[in-house]
Order: structure tokens, then C-alpha cells, then sequence
């Protein structure tokens, strides 16, 4: 069905009207003519109406008159009829094409840069090393060598571990991991002595070069040499050694976190409003529905045509807000606020570490905010390396 | 005696008997289109009733706001709400 009305729609059709007593006649000679016709609908006792193709509307006519019968035009339809209307407005149809033409040469153009980093790569500097090798908005996409682009940047930066540039569209989607740079080592032979790192109590020790000058039960402060590289022993002179040991050490910390006991929040309810602006240089036009009369709102802004087009529309969505209270009693509070201290102490800690003992305690300030503490009791290295720079002074 | 030769001889040979026969092919599909096969011309058309000549007499039918999809020198196609079909020969 669906063909063969597009046929009927390429090939072009006349609606008629045929008035007359001897309709039944009309149409019989209709169809032993061969005439395409179809669609007849009768309307009252003397008048049809039906489609026709545009090649049997002048057998049509010819055979109206035949049988005393009138037929009139009610519409042209279908594409030659089309054509021949847009054959008039040609301006239209140059419109048309060329706006066609540009959608198609403004595609084939990178609008936009997404950079996504990895390990502390600094996405405006990724930008800009892209622009001089020749990625940057406003660029041909036939005229950038992805490959190329890409290893370009690997050999011109050697801190970026991989790049991937994947073009989508108008989109450029950039992905560039970084070096992570290991720790540096001190080498095997080289003299050093193991300090405290921060302060604690000394809970073990494995000393496997060197000689310990604290032992296990010392408190030590941040900077305390533990374990020293220079030997000394009477009658065999200074050695210099490479102190090596785990210094596992008992420390504090102290973390607090606060839960609001009365808290204020803006709910959305079902009302919002969708405005769309369209910005143009310095005009902007605004189409909202209707005006933006809420008391509390909260605003969700997006832009639908990126920042590098000369037409930027952004749609707004204003949602509705009310203010709630919302009363915790001190045992939620006091949960919630706990929970926010462990979350607290365990971006303070290192992965190695591992608590032992942790005592907490609970405080109202003015009767709005429950504030827990948390004590923690926590073994963990606190030996680190240093290498000895004084060598020979002493003696 | 010559008709009874023809149907002996199509039964025989298992052809389609409406070709054979000249006879009209009448289908009903559910109860909104009827096509009418080998027909010979409309004799009456008004939504309610259409009339269709055949070579066996004429085909009625009854229903409401019927239009006339198509005509062609072979079939006709019907559309709309039928309600009765009849043959009067």
C-alpha cells in the first residue's frame, strides 16, 4: 500500500470532481479505456470524486464530455506538480541547496576538542601541543593524519605514555594517559641512613643494613635518623653502608567530621520550564512557554551547538524547588557523621597502613551540628631512606 | 451438453476454473475489501450499494461509506464497511 501510494506521489495525480447522472457509465468506459483511476468516493447522487493519474486526466475529460458529465479540479498533487511550483521560486530552491551544501561543508570540519586525561595530564597543555601539531577546532578533517598526530605527540612528549584520538562527527575525542614515574630509588651502594617520616612510636623493626640507632618502644619525631649508614667500630675506621629495614611504627591520627542536626534542603517538584535561548554575536532570543515564576529554582543548563559555531543555543530547565526541613535525631546524626570521619581518615591514611584501635567521641556545637571525632591508633611504615650528604666531613 | 464437457475437462486437468470458465473470482477479505475478478462494469455505485455486472449475472453489495478503490478492465477493488453480498441471477 505504502508503495504504491509513493508511486502514485513520483508519478503525480489530479483530484477531480465528475458531476453528472450517468456516472455509472462514465466509469465503466473509464476502465475499458485503460485509465488509471482510483480512489472513487461517491459524495451525493450526482458527484465522485477520485484520483487520476496526470496521463488519463485528459481521457477523463474527454470522456466526461462523452457522457455529459462535468469534471472539475480539485487539486494537483504529487511531485511534477512539485517540481513545476519550485520551478517558480527558484530563490527556494537555491536556499535549499545551498543550505544543504553548507550543513554537508560545516561537517566535514572538527568543531570541537574533548580531552580526556589519565594521571595528572594537564588537558589545556594537551590542547595546545593538539593545535600546533594541527588538531585544533575549526579544521579540515581530511587535512589532519590522525596517525600521524598521534605519534607526533608520543615522540614530542615524553611524560604522555598513550594517546588516542578518535574523530566522530564534528567531535575530536581525545584520550591521553600519562607516565606514572616510579619512585625514586636510591641506588644499592649508595651510603643512606633510614629517618621517621612523621612521628610515632617505634613497634618493629627489621634492620637489614646499617646500624639502628632507636629501638623498638622509642618515640620518634618526623626527621630522627632510625637506622644510620656510618658504622663506626674502634680500630676499623667510618663505613659508609646503604641502610636498608621496615620500620613498622605506631602513630595517631586525628580526624573529625559534622552532620547538620536541622538541614534545610530544596526538594524539585513536578513543575519545571524548558527556555531556549538562541544567541547570535551580542543578540540573544529567548522562547520560553512562559514566564520563569517560581520562588526556589534550581537551573540545568545545555548546550545543544558547540561554543566554536557563530549560532550558540543553549536550553535551560527550570525546575521548581521547595524548602524542607529535615530533623535528624541525634543517633542518625551521630551514624552519619561517623561514617563521613572513616571516609575522612581513610583518605588521610596510606594503603599499607592498617588501624588498630580507633576510639570516637561526639560534640553538639550550638545545637545545630553533631561533630564526631575519631582517634586513631594506626601502624604503618614511617622509615624512609635519606641519602648521607656529608661524607668525610666529620672525619 | 458442451458446458458439461468444459467442467469434465477442467476438473480433469485441475486449472484454475475462473480462467478457464470466464467465471468471476469474488474475494472477501474480513469485512472491510472485496475484490472482484473477471467482472464486466459497474451498474450502480452509491456508498451503500454497488452493483457489478458478471458474466453469471450481477453482484450486489450491501454495506456503508463503500468506496471504490480501483477499477481496471480486470478487477475492481472495494473498500469500506460490507455487510451482504449477493448474486442475482
Amino acid at each position: 500500500m505504502v508503495a504504491i501510494k509513493l508511486w502514485n506521489f513520483l508519478k503525480g495525480y489530479v483530484i477531480i470532481k465528475i458531476e453528472g447522472l450517468s456516472i455509472e457509465k462514465f466509469l465503466n468506459l473509464i476502465m475499458v479505456n485503460d485509465v488509471y483511476i482510483w480512489d472513487i468516493e461517491r459524495r451525493n447522487y450526482t458527484t465522485i470524486v477520485a484520483k487520476v493519474s496526470i496521463k488519463g486526466f485528459k481521457e477523463t475529460v474527454f470522456l466526461a464530455k462523452k457522457t455529459n458529465c462535468r469534471v472539475s479540479v480539485i487539486s494537483k498533487r504529487g511531485l511534477p506538480f512539485v517540481i513545476s511550483r519550485l520551478k517558480r521560486r527558484k530563490a527556494l530552491v537555491l536556499g535549499a541547496a545551498i543550505s544543504l551544501i553548507l550543513i554537508y561543508a560545516f561537517s566535514t570540519f572538527i568543531w570541537e576538542i574533548n580531552i580526556e586525561t589519565v594521571n595528572n595530564v594537564n588537558e589545556k597543555v594537551v590542547l595546545e601541543k593538539l593545535s600546533y601539531l594541527g588538531l585544533k577546532p575549526g579544521v579540515s578533517k581530511f587535512a589532519i593524519d590522525v596517525n600521524k598526530i598521534e605519534t607526533e605527540f608520543l615522540l614530542q612528549n615524553n611524560d604522555i605514555s598513550w594517546i588516542g584520538i578518535n574523530i566522530k562527527g564534528t567531535n575530536a575525542f581525545v584520550k591521553v594517559v600519562g607516565k606514572t614515574k616510579p619512585q625514586e630509588v636510591l641506588s644499592k651502594d649508595e651510603p643512606c641512613n633510614i629517618i621517621a617520616k612523621k612521628d610515632g612510636i617505634i613497634y618493629k623493626m627489621t634492620v637489614l643494613e646499617g646500624e639502628a640507632v632507636k629501638k623498638v618502644g622509642d618515640t620518634v619525631k618526623a626527621g630522627d635518623i632510625i637506622v644510620t649508614g656510618i658504622i663506626e667500630k674502634p680500630g676499623l675506621g667510618t663505613r659508609f653502608v646503604h641502610a636498608d629495614g621496615q620500620i613498622i611504627g605506631r602513630t595517631w591520627y586525628e580526624v573529625y567530621a559534622d552532620a547538620e542536626l536541622k538541614k534545610e534542603v530544596f526538594e524539585r517538584t513536578n513543575n519545571k520550564i524548558t527556555v531556549t535561548k538562541i544567541i547570535f554575536g551580542n543578540n540573544t532570543i529567548t522562547i520560553s512557554p512562559k514566564k520563569v515564576d517560581f520562588k526556589n529554582f534550581e537551573k540545568e543548563e545545555k548546550e545543544i551547538i558547540s561554543k566554536n559555531f557563530p549560532v550558540r543555543i543553549i536550553k535551560e530547565v527550570y525546575y521548581e524547588t521547595k524548602p524542607k526541613t529535615i530533623v535528624l535525631s541525634k543517633e542518625e546524626a551521630k551514624n552519619i557523621a561517623f561514617e563521613k570521619a572513616l571516609k575522612e581518615l581513610e583518605k588521610v591514611l596510606g594503603s599499607q597502613s592498617k588501624i588498630v584501635n580507633k576510639k570516637e567521641s561526639y560534640v553538639i556545637i550550638q545545637d545545630k551540628i553533631l561533630r564526631a571525632n575519631i582517634t586513631a591508633e594506626v601502624l604503618e611504615e614511617i622509615g624512609m631512606k635519606e641519602k648521607i650528604s656529608y661524607i668525610g666531613g666529620e672525619h | 451438453m458442451k458446458d458439461e464437457i468444459k467442467n469434465e475437462l477442467v476438473n480433469a486437468i485441475d486449472f484454475p476454473k475462473e480462467v478457464l470458465l470466464n467465471l468471476p473470482k469474488i474475494t472477501l477479505i474480513g469485512k472491510t475489501h472485496v475484490t472482484i475478478e473477471n467482472h464486466k462494469g459497474i451498474i450502480e455505485y452509491i456508498p451503500e450499494r454497488i452493483r457489478i455486472n458478471t458474466t453469471i449475472g450481477v453482484v450486489r453489495i450491501l454495506g456503508k461509506n463503500m468506496i471504490v478503490n480501483s477499477i481496471m478492465t480486470e478487477i475492481i477493488t472495494i473498500s469500506g464497511e460490507i455487510m451482504n453480498i449477493e448474486m442475482m441471477v
